[in-house]
């Protein structure tokens, strides 16, 4: 499948390797790993802890470069970090020293005139339910909040695919699935490319068309899962229940 | 808004109030101490008497010119050693191979305390400011330059990474994260450094000099004057005190999400 015949391809990885090698030894993390992803779509990318999740996601953010194969977004060779692809990482990583506000627009400065950053932060907060926190700093908002910011920093930032690694794994049960909510809300809203890792099941079930589950030593893909049901999902029909059971099993 | 600005107000009185309690006591017992003849007046002076010295000395201008000649000497010691040693704490701080270097050396200056030079600063620089404002530039630099290192090299790599991530120029990265994230511990520094360099600027004077405050301290011995030194003494540790919470106020004004920052793992 080349970029010719599909155009709606926006991120295709090809025999993608990774080795870390440190003093003790190599660890491979990363094994002839191919993924495709639309434009539009929202895709999830589950497995067990280590099974390189994160590394994966790293290296189409462009912030770890791949030991073998290539990362292509619209047909470019990823090469280093780029204002098409914006990062959600696990923890929220504002900076301290910036409001909300300041915070959001991070990514912004010196491209864009100051009352078009204006628009865009407030858009991208208001999407995130925090326009009343534009002038709070970090210290001041919970964990879930500060992730928001995060995420509204990303949405910001303009990209055409938003990589999300495990945004939610830090909040408790509550706020995740109103995040989680929040994020199809503004998914639906925007139609931004979404990549999201994470190792919740039910997660990846509520949200994504597309599951790729991962195995471990060497990560690689082992299934690709295309999610039918409609949104908002319910969580409590059968065929849900099976699917969840399905990959429960093929995870180890 | 009312509400809060009149409780943050009772709060500072209550602090000053809970602070002032102890010295008060102290003086209300040594007033007491000293009216039942405990003490002997010549060489411990009654509370009243410091107190009388001390508007004596303010209001015939004897305090104010000598506090003067002290700030003066502060002011351009202290400059002098924020410009050389913030810089120099950059370069060290970023370039990993050159603190290898310099690091030893600096270590072994760290152990020396200001005092100790303060001989042979008067036999190179002579007995006028040159050596009393040597003996600051060195005491303020090395609280400023050390924090300054630790600032650069205790920068985020998270921190880092998102400005990657977000595409910052080399010139944006220093500017939009090294320097605020240093920002912090350099201005930790630099409170430390003030508050060294005012109490080796009055050692030097004590030594070595005819104006100051601390050579107030001296004349009060050689004419036996306790009086005169416990107003000194008094009024260095006003001086300090004032420096101190003048910039612990400038922190909190320019940094408002430090304290936060440093207690807790948020951000
Ligand atoms: N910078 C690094 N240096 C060395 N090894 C690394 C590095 N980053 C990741 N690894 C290794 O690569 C493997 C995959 O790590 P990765 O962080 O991608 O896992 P993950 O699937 O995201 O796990 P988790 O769900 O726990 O976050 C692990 O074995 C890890 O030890
Ligand atoms: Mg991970």
């Amino acid at each position: 499948m080349t970029i010719a015949e599909n155009k709606k391809l926006l991120v295709e990885v090809s025999n993608v390797n990774k080795t870390f090698y440190s003093n003790w030894g190599s660890v491979n993390a990363l094994y002839e790993v191919n993924l495709t992803c639309n434009k539009g779509e929202f895709v999830s990318i589950v497995g067990a802890s280590g099974c390189g999740k994160t590394t994966l996601l790293r290296i189409i953010a462009g912030l770890e470069n791949p030991s073998g194969g290539e990362v292509y977004f619209e047909g470019n060779k990823v090469q280093g970090p780029g204002s098409d692809r914006a990062v959600v990482f696990q923890e929220p990583r504002l900076f301290p020293w910036l409001t909300v506000e300041k915070n959001t627009s991070f990514g912004l400065q010196g491209v864009k005139s100051k009352s078009e950053i204006k628009k865009i932060t407030e858009e991208s907060l208001a999407l995130v339910g925090l326009i009343n926190f534009k002038k709070a700093y970090p210290y001041e908002l919970s964990g879930g909040m500060a992730q928001r910011v995060a995420i509204a920093r990303a949405l910001a930032f303009e990209p055409k695919a938003l990589l999300l690694d495990e945004p939610f794994s830090a909040l408790d049960a509550q706020t995740r699935s109103r995040m989680q909510l929040e994020l199809i809300d503004l998914w639906q809203k925007t139609a931004k490319t979404i990549i999201l890792v994470t190792h919740d099941i039910e997660e990846a079930l509520i949200l994504s068309e597309k599951i790729m589950i991962m195995s471990p030593s060497p990560g690689s893909i082992k299934e690709v899962l295309e999610i039918p049901f409609p949104y908002p999902r319910n969580q409590d029909t059968q065929d849900f229940i099976e699917l969840r059971k399905y990959i429960k099993k093929n995870i180890s | 808004m009312v509400i809060i600005k009149l409780f943050s107000n009772n709060k500072t009185i209550n602090t000053i109030l809970r602070g002032a309690a102890f010295p008060f006591l102290i003086i209300v017992l040594w007033e007491i101490a000293f009216r039942l003849g405990m003490l002997n007046a010549l060489i411990v002076p009654s509370p009243m008497a410091i107190g009388h010295t001390f508007m004596k000395m303010l209001f015939n201008g004897l305090l104010g010119k000598h506090l003067l000649a002290s700030t003066i000497r502060l002011t351009y010691g202290f400059f002098i050693s924020v410009l050389s040693a913030v810089p120099l704490g950059l370069l060290v701080g970023k370039a990993k191979g050159f603190r290898h270097w310099v690091n030893p050396t600096l270590s072994f200056l760290q152990q020396i305390p200001p005092i100790a030079w303060i001989p042979i600063f008067i036999l190179w620089l002579g007995i006028d400011e040159a050596s009393k404002v040597a003996v600051i530039i060195y005491a303020a630099f090395f609280p400023i330059f050390l924090n300054t290192v630790q600032g650069v090299t205790s920068v985020d790599p998270k921190l880092v990474e998102v400005g990657r991530a977000y595409m910052l120029s080399p010139i944006q990265m220093i500017r939009k994260v090294y320097v605020p994230s240093a920002g912090m511990s350099i201005f930790v520094g630099i409170r430390l450094g003030l508050s060294n360099c005012w109490r080796a600027l009055v050692m030097a004077e004590m030594i070595a000099a005819s104006t100051g405050i601390g050579s107030l301290i001296t004349e009060g011995r050689q004419l036996s004057q306790p009086d005169k030194i416990f107003v000194s003494i008094l009024t260095i540790g006003m001086a300090g005190l004032i420096i101190d919470t003048l910039l612990k106020k400038m922190e909190n004004r320019l940094m408002p999400w430090k304290k936060m920052y440093r207690s807790g793992e948020r951000g």
